[in-house]
């Protein structure tokens, strides 16, 4: 056991229907403050890897723990509302019939007011109390739906292909404020990618996933090795990456 | 084998078990005909199969064939004429052809029998023109396919609208830049994409033939429906009539299972595109061809509404002054009360058994959804028959074990009544609402437990909030659909209660036809009113999307 783990995961197993295995025996530590990307094809287990921890579904086998408690083994199942995850859905889930600031102040306790202002100021949206979600861009969302979710102070962050609705530019921007916010608020991050260029941005450790399984786990600075693995070359050419200009990225 | 008890006590919680009484207390009226069948026949069940079985179940079939033939021809056709061309006064057309759905087809059978009978209204226009015609002869079968046909090819006409106006823009250019013909069009796309709807559309009339009882009593013609009345009012052999309700649970089973087979895969997503047809897009027609497309439309609008109406209206001015009194307005207020109170019950019995379901987590409960929503396909004499059995076996347990006789609950005062309307009714505002909550996304409720709300507050603040639109217009349909029904009111209406349906179907049971109009007419435009308040929520709704996909 890692003394100061935020999450760890061990000999996870889910299936739909009892048919389609969609992870199996999955074992993995995360240290406190760290972030964390996981890559993969589609269908291979990563959303709903993050959806088992925030307690979204329910697992078959194996025991999760955030913070040194079990919030899922075979005898029970802590409630997703009382695990203090934050999780942003990849179509952001904002609430369409509240405004921004009611989105944000819906699970602030006290003290809202303050807390709003702060989190629009830290998510660069001022002045966007009383708009609606329909009348955001998408990146406008995407930071509506990071400050509702850093309102509650989550111990650990998920975040569901938070990049993949963006453009290039505002993706690199606003990764980089993800990274800042994580970095503030001494917090822990796991987010899917299909992008490497993203995981090598922010990340401190790097997940492939193929089949419920995992691949290869390691510091992001250890990269470059994942070129000889041949399992994650075919990961590659399936998300339609090119290796050789992740490796550029890498070094530059 | 541990591991998977050790999973189904972890996932089985307070909700589970809701789910569970929810289901079979709505599903009781099904169960107990289901175990009434085991205690035999009755004693006048040979008799009923000597001499009525094979005419109820030859009758049933003529009628399901006719009528499906001339609703899927009068529906089609209009859909398709209103969907495809401009023409002066199309979207009044499109309208009416609507409207038809609000008279109970009951109403529309005895406004018949006085235009066309002996001595009737439209007999004596064509005499004063020099017809020497006495009547025309309605009161057989075929009179009945042609009254119920003109009354329920709406439900044909709706879904095949909506499947027509949906085919994207792009399908219909291809067609016409590949050469096809306006006729090969339809023959070869447009129709193929809309059989799945069309053959929905059928089987709501299929449901609505089998379930009538008010237009074939009264034009005597024997079908399941009637015999099980008459097997319990004047055979007096409920067992027997629980047996002739199997049956017709068989048919209903069969029906469905070969419109299911004849629709087979086609459930077409048409991909690409969704820009729609505009009004630009249809064609103009003009001369000849106008005139034709306006009897397309005409007389169905002629057959459906406007000769019943008019009748109707013909009988109200000849009998107002005896009908119109406090005791109708006293009915009036009954049947909106009765209508009322049950949609609300069934409202919250389907929000209940869509979110209890949801927040359990075996899903192997999610069989009591489908038990209690199996009603809409049951006919409505059969579930009387099933209430009234298991309240007497509800009535005899409290009498036997705790020597209380709570029957004069059951019978004085409208609750089994009430209960019935939930059982049949029941999928009217609950499969809407489960689709509406679905459209809605299961991310926008997990993203408020992942906020620390819990289940209730996420309920009143997220869920419902969403859902207004499809409350308020699936809770205005099962109002509809109560304030028509006649045959489960006639089983189980408690004596001191009178509904507009039943005071009508008694005027016309005592030879009082004309005398049904006053309380018909205020029972159709109650519809035709919440009719139109249903379209201005979906037009309001539509404009809303609209604004938010700009």
């Amino acid at each position: 056991m890692v003394m100061n783990s935020i999450l760890e995961i061990s000999k996870l197993s889910k299936s739909y229907d009892g048919k389609v295995k969609v992870l199996s025996d999955f074992n993995y530590n995360m240290e406190c403050g760290k972030i964390c990307a996981i890559v993969g094809e589609s269908g291979s287990g990563k959303s709903t890897l993050l959806r088992l921890i925030a307690g979204l579904e329910r697992p078959e086998e194996g025991e999760i723990k955030i913070a040194q408690s079990i919030v899922s083994d075979n005898i029970k199942i802590v409630k997703p509302q009382l695990r203090n995850i934050g999780f942003v859905f990849q179509d952001f889930a904002l609430f369409p019939h509240l405004t921004v600031e009611q989105n944000i102040a819906y699970g602030i306790k006290d003290n809202k007011s303050k807390m709003i202002n702060n989190l629009l100021k830290l998510v660069k949206m001022e002045g966007y109390n009383k708009s609606y979600p329909s009348q955001l861009s998408g990146g406008q969302e995407q930071r509506v739906a990071l400050a509702r979710t850093l309102a509650i102070e989550p111990k650990l962050l998920l975040l569901d292909e938070p990049f993949s609705s963006l453009d290039i530019g505002l993706r690199s921007e606003l990764r980089k404020e993800i990274k800042g916010i994580v970095n503030t608020l001494n917090t822990s991050m796991i987010f899917i990618t299909h992008d490497l260029s993203d995981a090598i941005d922010i990340a401190d450790e790097i997940i492939f996933l193929r089949n419920g399984k995992i691949v290869q786990h390691s510091p992001i600075s250890e990269l470059s090795k994942s070129t000889e693995n041949e399992e994650i070359a075919n990961i590659m050419s399936e998300l339609k990456a090119n290796m050789e200009g992740v490796l550029k990225l890498f070094q530059k | 084998m541990l591991n998977k008890l050790n999973r189904i006590r972890r996932d089985f919680n307070q909700w589970s078990l809701f789910t569970a009484a929810i289901g079979f207390f709505v599903a009781i009226p099904i169960l107990t005909i289901t175990v009434y069948l085991f205690d035999g026949v009755g004693n006048m069940w040979e008799h009923i199969v000597n001499y009525f079985l094979l005419q109820y179940i030859q009758n049933s079939i003529v009628l399901l064939i006719g009528t499906g033939i001339l609703t899927t021809l009068v529906g089609t056709s209009s859909a398709w004429v209103i969907s495809n061309y401009n023409f002066p006064l199309r979207s009044v057309f499109k309208w009416l052809l609507f409207l038809p759905m609000a008279i109970p087809s009951y109403i529309v059978a005895y406004a018949y029998v006085g235009l066309l009978g002996n001595g009737g209204t439209l007999i004596g226009c064509l005499q004063t023109i020099g017809f020497s015609i006495q009547k025309i002869e309605l009161m057989n079968i075929y009179g009945l396919i042609w009254v119920l046909s003109f009354s329920l090819f709406p439900y044909v006409y709706a879904s095949s609208l909506a499947m027509f106006s949906s085919i994207p823009r792009s399908i219909r250019e291809s067609s016409d830049l590949l050469g096809a013909s306006n006729w090969r069009y339809l023959k070869s796309v447009a129709f193929p994409l809309a059989s799945p709807a069309i053959i929905s559309g059928l089987f709501l009339v299929f449901m609505e033939v089998l379930n009538d009882y008010g237009a074939a009593k009264y034009y005597g013609i024997n079908t399941f429906t009637t015999g099980i009345f008459r097997t319990w009012t004047m055979l007096e052999d409920l067992q027997s009539a629980v047996y002739l309700s199997a049956l017709l649970i068989v048919m209903v089973v069969i029906i469905n299972g070969l419109l299911k087979w004849q629709r087979g895969n086609k459930s077409y997503a048409v991909k690409g595109s969704t820009d729609q047809l505009k009004s630009t897009d249809r064609i103009d027609l003009k001369g000849s061809k106008r005139l034709l497309v306006w009897m397309i439309v005409g007389i169905p609008i002629l057959f459906g509404l406007l000769l019943p109406l008019g009748q109707l209206f013909y009988w109200a001015t000849l009998t107002y002054q005896k009908t119109l009194n406090i005791e109708l307005l006293q009915i009036a207020g009954q049947s909106f009360a009765i209508a009322l109170v049950t949609t609300g019950i069934i409202i919250l019995t389907s929000l209940a058994l869509i979110y209890f379901s949801r927040w359990n987590h075996l899903k192997s409960l999610h069989f009591f959804k489908k038990i209690a929503t199996i009603g809409y396909v049951i006919p409505g004499a059969i579930i009387g028959i099933g209430v009234i059995r298991s309240s007497q076996s509800f009535i005899t347990f409290f009498d036997d074990v705790f020597s209380m006789e709570i029957g004069f609950i059951f019978y004085s005062s409208s609750v089994v009544l009430i209960y019935a309307y939930v059982f049949r009714f029941l999928a009217v505002v609950f499969h809407p609402l489960e689709a509406n909550s679905l459209k809605v996304g299961k991310n926008i409720s997990e993203a408020s437990y992942l906020l620390h709300a819990g289940k209730i507050k996420t309920l009143f603040n997220i869920e419902l909030p969403l859902l207004r639109t499809a409350l308020l217009t699936s809770g205005i349909l099962v109002f509809i659909d109560v304030l028509k029904e006649l045959p489960l009111t006639l089983i189980l209406k408690p004596y001191n209660v009178q509904t507009l349906a039943v005071k009508a179907y008694e005027y016309a049971n005592d030879e009082r036809v004309a005398e049904a109009a006053i309380p018909a007419l205020m029972l159709i435009f109650t519809i035709t009113i919440s009719m139109a308040f249903v379209s201005y929520l979906q037009k309001r709704d539509q404009i809303k999307r609209d604004q938010i996909k700009r």
